[in-house]
């Protein structure tokens, strides 16, 4: 009962954010004198007017979700894993490596093999930064984004020199097999079960969060790590273990990306997805059911551009505008509601003082 | 001493959302010259009618007059003009500014409509520091000030803006007992050269010492304006809590051969190499015993306390529970064994106000039975039902278990820290100023609470500034100052001013080996 009412006060609220970027979007474009319905229709029609379109959308929203979540794993439990980008990508180059070196194995052993070596890169990649921030008080956002610059010169140095696909022009990988490949979900326009993975991992979060103990310890330690602390909770520990499943999300998404939709790795493969994803999950707030719904969203105004330019010919610089409105939007509803909240909350504690 | 009437409140109602009714026909008359003291229980309604007052809320019916005009105050500005100034208990102040730029802040004397005349500001300042008899440093910087100082930084500013009546919100709660004295004399220099004094506070030998007139104030209704002369403090508070009986927590005799819990052999913690927080302590208390450590705050008794918790480390000496060492263990081992904290931060501390009571009560047990079931799963009925047990027997006033935390009055934010220390296995309780801020009612329950956990057998160490509280409770009392452990005293056989004198290092009764002269 609770929960369908949050559920339906939640979405109401993402469709109004929705609408409200939309005329902002209007406006803008009226005043630089183009045709508003003509470039939103257009933005529909790239982002959901066919199914090769609706194909890319999943895809997107997909690495979206899944990159979203391993930043929101670790905020959540107060510590800040902001080197999604890098380990996406050393998790994407292991299962590209895995996916073409490895010929004749049946797909249920090929396709897993991938996703672990992602994932064991992954955790690599964020456990680094974990480790140095719970044992040395190293300040993880520090570390996570310049171990972006190293990850990302270690993945392009290997796609350019051992795993090189000496067929192309450069910095790419050859093909995974086939049998490393996500099973399809639609056949005829190429459409992979990546979206399924992103839906499913975005549940076990949720599950992860809202009934398990380590759930529990998670949240109350990014909420005060210095009450967990007091009440017995050995927090550099279980901030190490965010970290780790941070860092095997990221490797998922690196894997996803590679069997499901690219096939191949690619120099700055996570590029679109490492930073949005970290924005995504902060406007949802680290909710992982939030996070599905944002994904799509951003995902629509994002494949909509190209159509907006094209047919409309608004400059597809107009969508970072609608991003920023979107953002705006999302982040102004929050900020309303936590003044008000303040508030209550000032006059409360005043109360309290005397 | 003149008799108009300054201020005068009339039917003051304000209603909170959620249906809080904080006043309800609150009225106040208040003469010129006059310390006029508002006292109640938390949630009584005064702070609520002093926002009023200074323009922070807006009532939803009632009359403000001052001087018989009536008024309507719809900013803390507003109220500033008509010559209202308030001191909140947190100092609004600019660490890193002097002194003087503190108090002249944002009413600055202007050169040529734009610069700071820094000449002007300091005589102005300086004439109403020797009018009141007030020493403040105007060159120093605020931050490296005591609190007193700071406190005096706020009244002076109250009056460089023109106050005629001030408000002093708790006052003496960070003050140190001289600290104390001394706002007394300013606040009876004050008012004797025509300011008016309201004066917000939860100890009643204060109020009784200090006013003039005392309003009670209860839930939300201002219930009796008495005359300090012609009232005692059993009558107050029994005014103020609405019934008679007081004080009433009956002590046992402790028998003298029970065993040793905690023991603390010459322990230190180092604040530079050279220097210590504290410094060769050594002590012990036993089973059923409450052992108080007097000091005034910053002594090293929260860091004595804190160490022994796990919190932090010791650089030296040893602790032994029941007979084997347990120096320097982590927290969660020292709970496992029934040793537990009430720490003297609740809101930081002590519990997480962002999240739910249920949340809060189960931080110590959220990987036990019957909180957890198979699969690393919680078992939130469990959860439930356990908090809904503890928030009837702790009287914890809040709609469910759901409730979040920091919505909680501060006596009730502190039940639900007791409750859930005393609601896991306990035999030693670290305990630091329990009933700081909390009105008589609460405090006496949580008083209650510790005085049944040391007849259980608990051996309980008790740090706390208030004199009263310790005497009440205690069954020794130890002195700390400057980090060492100056004094052990019987209770039944010491004033509490001999035990202010060793709290404020005037003298002393041990070495540093920590034994008796």
């Amino acid at each position: 009962m609770k929960t369908t009412k949050k559920a339906i006060s939640a979405a109401t609220s993402i469709v109004g954010v929705f609408i409200a970027t939309m005329i902002f979007g209007a406006a803008i474009m009226l005043l630089i004198g183009k045709d508003p319905l003509l470039a939103y229709k257009a933005m529909f029609s790239y982002a959901l007017g066919d199914v090769s379109a609706i194909a890319n959308l999943m895809n997107r929203s997909m690495a979206l979700i899944l990159s979203a979540l391993c930043y929101a794993v670790a905020a959540n439990a107060g510590i800040y894993n902001l080197g999604g980008k890098g380990q996406i990508e050393l998790g994407a180059i292991a299962a590209a490596v895995v996916g073409y070196k490895f010929i004749g194995l049946p797909i249920y052993i090929h396709l897993p093999l991938c996703i672990l070596a992602a994932m064991v890169m992954g955790i690599l990649g964020a456990a680094i930064p974990g480790y140095l921030r719970v044992k040395w008080k190293v300040d993880e956002v520090i570390s996570t984004i310049m171990l972006n610059s190293i990850f990302f010169n270690f993945t392009s140095y290997l796609a350019n020199y051992p795993f090189r696909d000496v067929t192309r022009w450069s910095g790419t990988t050859p093909p995974v097999e086939e049998s490393a490949r996500l099973p399809y979900l639609v056949q005829s326009i190429d459409l992979r079960s990546g979206i399924i993975v992103g839906l499913i991992a975005a549940a076990v979060i949720y599950w992860l969060f809202n009934y398990t103990n380590q759930g529990y310890r998670w949240k109350m330690i990014g909420l005060n790590p210095r009450f967990s602390q007091y009440g017995g909770i050995n927090v550099g520990k279980d901030q190490m273990k965010a970290m780790v499943v941070s860092g095997l999300l990221s490797g998922l998404t690196g894997a996803v990306l590679v069997c499901g939709s690219n096939y191949r790795f690619w120099e700055s493969i996570a590029g679109p997805y490492g930073w949005d994803g970290v924005l995504v999950a902060m406007l949802a707030g680290n909710n992982p059911l939030a996070i599905i719904a944002i994904s799509f969203v951003f995902s629509v105004f994002k494949n909509g551009a190209l159509g907006m330019e094209q047919v409309a010919s608004v400059p597809s610089d107009l969508t970072g505008v609608l991003l920023a409105a979107l953002i705006l939007f999302i982040t102004g509803r929050e900020f309303v509601s936590i003044i008000f909240r303040k508030r209550k909350h000032i006059v409360l504690v005043e109360e309290e003082v005397n | 001493m003149m008799t108009e009437t300054l201020l005068r409140l009339e039917k003051i109602s304000k209603a909170f959302e959620g249906g809080v009714q904080a006043n309800r026909n609150a009225s106040l008359v208040v003469k010129k010259g006059e310390i006029h003291a508002i006292v109640g229980e938390n949630g009584a309604g005064k702070s609520t009618l002093m926002n009023i007052l200074y323009g922070v809320l807006q009532p939803d019916s009632g009359k403000i007059f001052i001087n018989d005009k009536e008024v309507t105050i719809t900013s803390a500005r507003e109220a500033k003009r008509l010559g209202i100034g308030m001191v909140h208990q947190h100092f609004m102040l600019v660490p890193s500014f002097t002194v003087l730029q503190n108090v002249i802040l944002g009413y600055e004397p202007k050169q040529n409509l734009v610069f700071v005349d820094n000449k002007k500001a300091e005589k102005k300042v300086r004439e109403i520091c020797e009018h009141y008899n007030l020493n403040i440093p105007l060159h120093s910087i605020t931050k490296d000030v005591s609190v007193g100082i700071q406190q005096r930084i706020e009244i002076i500013k109250a009056i460089y803006r023109g106050a005629e009546i001030l408000i002093l919100d708790e006052p003496t709660a960070v003050l140190t007992p001289f600290e104390a004295e001394e706002l007394f004399k300013i606040c009876r220099e004050m008012v004797e050269k025509d300011k008016t004094i309201l004066f917000i506070s939860h100890k009643l030998k204060e109020v009784l010492s200090l006013s003039n007139k005392i309003t009670i104030m209860r839930k939300g209704e201002t219930t009796k304006t008495l005359d300090t002369k012609e009232t005692t403090e059993p009558e107050l508070a029994r005014l103020i809590v609405g019934r008679d009986q007081l004080w009433t927590v009956g002590k046992k005799k402790i028998s003298s051969d029970q065993k040793v819990v905690l023991e603390a052999n010459h322990v230190s913690i180092h604040n530079t190499a050279a220097s210590y927080r504290i410094k060769n302590i050594s002590f012990q208390v036993k089973s059923g015993e409450i052992v108080g450590i007097a000091g005034v705050e910053g002594n090293g008794q929260s860091e004595l306390m804190e160490a022994l918790a796990g919190l932090t480390s010791f650089d030296e000496g040893d602790v032994l529970f029941n007979g084997s060492s347990i120096i320097n263990k982590p927290t969660s081992q020292l709970r496992a064994m029934g040793i537990r904290l009430i720490p003297e931060d609740r809101i930081n501390t002590g519990s997480s106000i962002k999240a739910t009571i249920k949340e809060n009560l189960i931080i110590d047990k959220n990987d036990c039975a019957p909180f957890l079931s198979k699969m690393d799963m919680m078992n939130w009925k469990e959860i439930d039902n356990h908090s809904k047990k503890l928030i009837k027997k702790f009287n914890i006033v809040a709609q469910g278990p759901d409730t979040t935390v920091g919505t909680l009055s501060g006596g009730n934010l502190q039940k639900v820290v007791v409750a859930r220390e005393l609601s896991g296995k306990h035999s030693c309780l670290l305990v630091l100023q329990p009933a700081r801020g909390l009105d008589i009612g609460a405090s006496e329950f949580i008083y209650k609470q510790l005085l049944a956990a040391r007849d259980e057998g608990n051996a309980i160490l008790l740090v706390s500034a208030d004199l009263d509280e310790l005497f009440l409770l205690c069954d020794r009392i130890l002195v700390i100052y400057e980090g060492e452990i100056v004094a052990d005293f019987i209770p039944d056989k010491v004033t509490p001013e001999e035990v202010g004198l060793y709290m404020t290092g005037a003298k002393r009764a041990m070495s540093n080996a920590g034994s008796p002269l």
